[in-house]
């Protein structure tokens, strides 16, 4: 990674269930390796993070990439196959608002989105914000996958992680 | 004899679900229209018997991802008269201002990215976001500051959670409230401008005599409550709604289609409808945007439904500005008492009226629920209208016809997801 040029790393997820693993994912990243991580509930808040920014990370739970855990990265304009879902409420999905801040001409130059499958999910109660053991260590596999992608140096383990050793 | 000419848009694009149009022509003559909604039924009627009132207005909430608010307005009204309780001045305030949410966020939708692009011959939000990015921006926040009301007020911005029978679980802080404001501020603006922009575009020449049906109420515009009232004279109270407003099933949709049971013939409601019964109960600011349009009011031409949304957004934002600026937290909701009982409401959901009924036993528990969303109501008026639309095309190349036809289903902005209704089967064994 060029450290000069402004990235931007967002978790896209809701607060409770597995479908919490994006968020997850820019909690480890910005605790862990301190990079500049936000949390999106829709994908069309994104639109008012661009500005400035030249390398868009993208965390996502999603379906239909193969057994639940695994991680997957796609390159913009290289999109994922038809058969692997970003899909959430009847709100703009995360690759409509990637096409529509194209046309836009918001995009930034380089978007990397990262798919963790959720399999078929688990649907917390309310309020409860723990992920499942199997989506905390794909979050965990994730958050490394993507500092390495980044060319960072490895984490910080001074700070105290908020799971299990 | 020639075959006849068939016209057929397999899947309607820009509209909530799933459905098809079917266009059979016999020389100049049109055979056969039909709007055929393909989408399986979910059967939301039956899930809600047996479940306790209190469950409802989350359920319901389901039936749909824009009007959600919709669905759960209409329940806890029903539900609450049907246990005579009433909710006090300040969470009848509130509910408005969740309305007014759900209002901004399905209109700015609708305007921007579902209806603009057939005035401006695209063919999607996207092709359009390309030449119109400044409006397209601008659509994109208003809707999102919609939706930002939901989440402080409903707990989400999508499927709200915060709405009880007898009135919210939790009210926000002051302080929460005020996070709205400079939005809402820039939200009165902002749909004034996209107003303006909206009631520039081209507009066929499509005036029909139709009969608008919406809720109409003495002092405010109708969101919550009121009469039931016909551009043709008619009027009733919500529990005379079934005998005048009957659902049939047509052979070649999955949703029923309303009609008048005293006419036999089918009706229109949603903003065109609203504005065209309640013109003088809109905001004073909305009513002065109006004087300046190029449109005079009563309006019988659908394909001004967008300005009508555009009235109602600027409506709602000043609505929605003047709750939030007066907004002191109360008591959030009135006991309700667990008893037998059975009560009906409509609402004005965004894209019209929407009527519940409900019986419930000495628990609590539902034993009946009948739901009757705006979109079933539109569709035989939305088959009439392009029965009087397609011999104004038919020299068209077929694909332009199809791009008007669904350009004259979008007027309507139907959501035909809200398909709740279980059919009744019977099975004969010889």
């Amino acid at each position: 990674m060029n450290a000069r040029q402004p990235t931007l790393i967002v978790g896209v997820g809701s607060p409770v269930g597995d479908d919490r693993q994006g968020w997850r994912v820019a909690e480890l990243l910005a605790a862990q390796w301190r990079l500049p991580a936000r949390r999106a509930a829709r994908p069309i808040d994104l639109l008012d993070w661009l500005d400035g920014v030249s390398w868009l990370v993208l965390c996502d739970s999603c379906q239909g990439a193969g057994p639940p855990g695994s991680v997957l990265c796609w390159e913009w304009p290289r999109l994922p196959a038809v058969d692997i879902e970003f899909g959430g409420t009847h709100d703009m999905g995360l690759l409509a608002v990637c096409h529509l801040a194209e046309r836009l001409g918001i995009l930034p130059p380089r978007v990397t989105l990262w798919g963790i499958e959720v399999g078929t999910g688990r649907l917390g109660p309310t309020g409860d914000t723990a992920l499942s053991p199997l989506a905390e260590a794909a979050a965990h596999h994730a958050a490394k996958q993507v500092a390495d992608a980044l060319q960072l140096p490895p984490a910080r383990h001074d700070l105290a992680p908020s799971y299990p050793p | 004899m020639d075959d006849p000419r068939i016209i057929q848009v397999q899947a309607l694009s820009r509209v909530e679900g799933e459905g098809g149009l079917y266009v059979r022509i016999e020389g100049n003559r049109i055979e056969q229209v039909e709007l055929r909604i393909f989408e399986p039924p979910r059967f939301f009627e039956a899930f809600l018997r047996g479940r306790m009132l209190e469950e409802t207005p989350d359920i319901v909430a389901r039936i749909c991802g824009i009007c959600p608010v919709a669905y759960q307005m209409s329940a806890v009204h029903a539900l609450e008269r049907a246990l005579d309780v009433t909710v006090t001045p300040e969470i009848r305030r509130l509910r408005r201002l969740l309305y007014c949410g759900e209002w901004i966020e399905s209109h700015a939708l609708h305007m921007h990215l579902l209806h603009a692009p057939d005035f401006l011959g695209c063919d999607s939000g996207l092709d359009m976001a390309q030449r119109w990015p400044e409006d397209v921006q601008r659509g994109l926040r208003l809707k999102k500051f919609g939706n930002q009301l939901l989440e402080v007020l409903g707990g989400r911005a999508v499927h709200p959670i915060n709405v009880a029978v007898g009135g919210f679980y939790r009210l926000p802080r002051r302080e929460e409230m005020d996070t709205l404001t400079d939005n809402l501020k820039w939200g009165v603006d902002a749909s004034i401008a996209a107003t303006r922009w909206v009631a520039g575009f081209d507009f066929p020449d499509f005036e029909q005599d139709f009969d608008f049906v919406s809720l109409s109420h003495p002092d405010e515009y109708p969101m919550n409550e009121g009469v039931i009232r016909s551009s043709r004279g008619g009027l009733w109270t919500t529990e005379q709604f079934e005998g005048e407003f009957e659902e049939r099933h047509v052979a070649h949709s999955t949703a029923l289609q309303a009609v008048r049971v005293s006419t036999g013939e089918p009706y229109f409601v949603g903003p065109l409808a609203r504005v065209n019964l309640n013109f003088d109960r809109l905001s004073p600011l909305a009513q002065q945007v109006a004087a300046d349009l190029p449109i005079t009011w009563p309006c019988g031409n659908p394909f001004v439904s967008i300005v009508a949304r555009g009235l109602e957004l600027i409506h709602a934002y000043d609505e929605a500005l003047q709750i939030v600026s007066d907004y002191r937290p109360s008591q959030p909701r009135v006991e309700v008492p667990h008893r037998s009982g059975e009560g009906c409401a409509a609402t004005e959901a965004p894209r019209g009226l929407l009527y519940h009924r409900y019986r419930l036993d000495d628990e609590g528990r539902l034993t009946m629920a009948r739901i009757v969303p705006p979109t079933s109501q539109n569709q035989g008026q939305i088959e009439r209208d392009l029965r009087a639309w397609l011999p104004r095309v038919l020299d068209q190349p077929d694909a332009d016809i199809e791009h008007s036809c669904a350009h004259v289903v979008r007027n309507y902005d139907p959501c035909i997801s809200c398909s709740t209704h279980f059919l009744r089967l019977q099975i004969d064994r010889q």
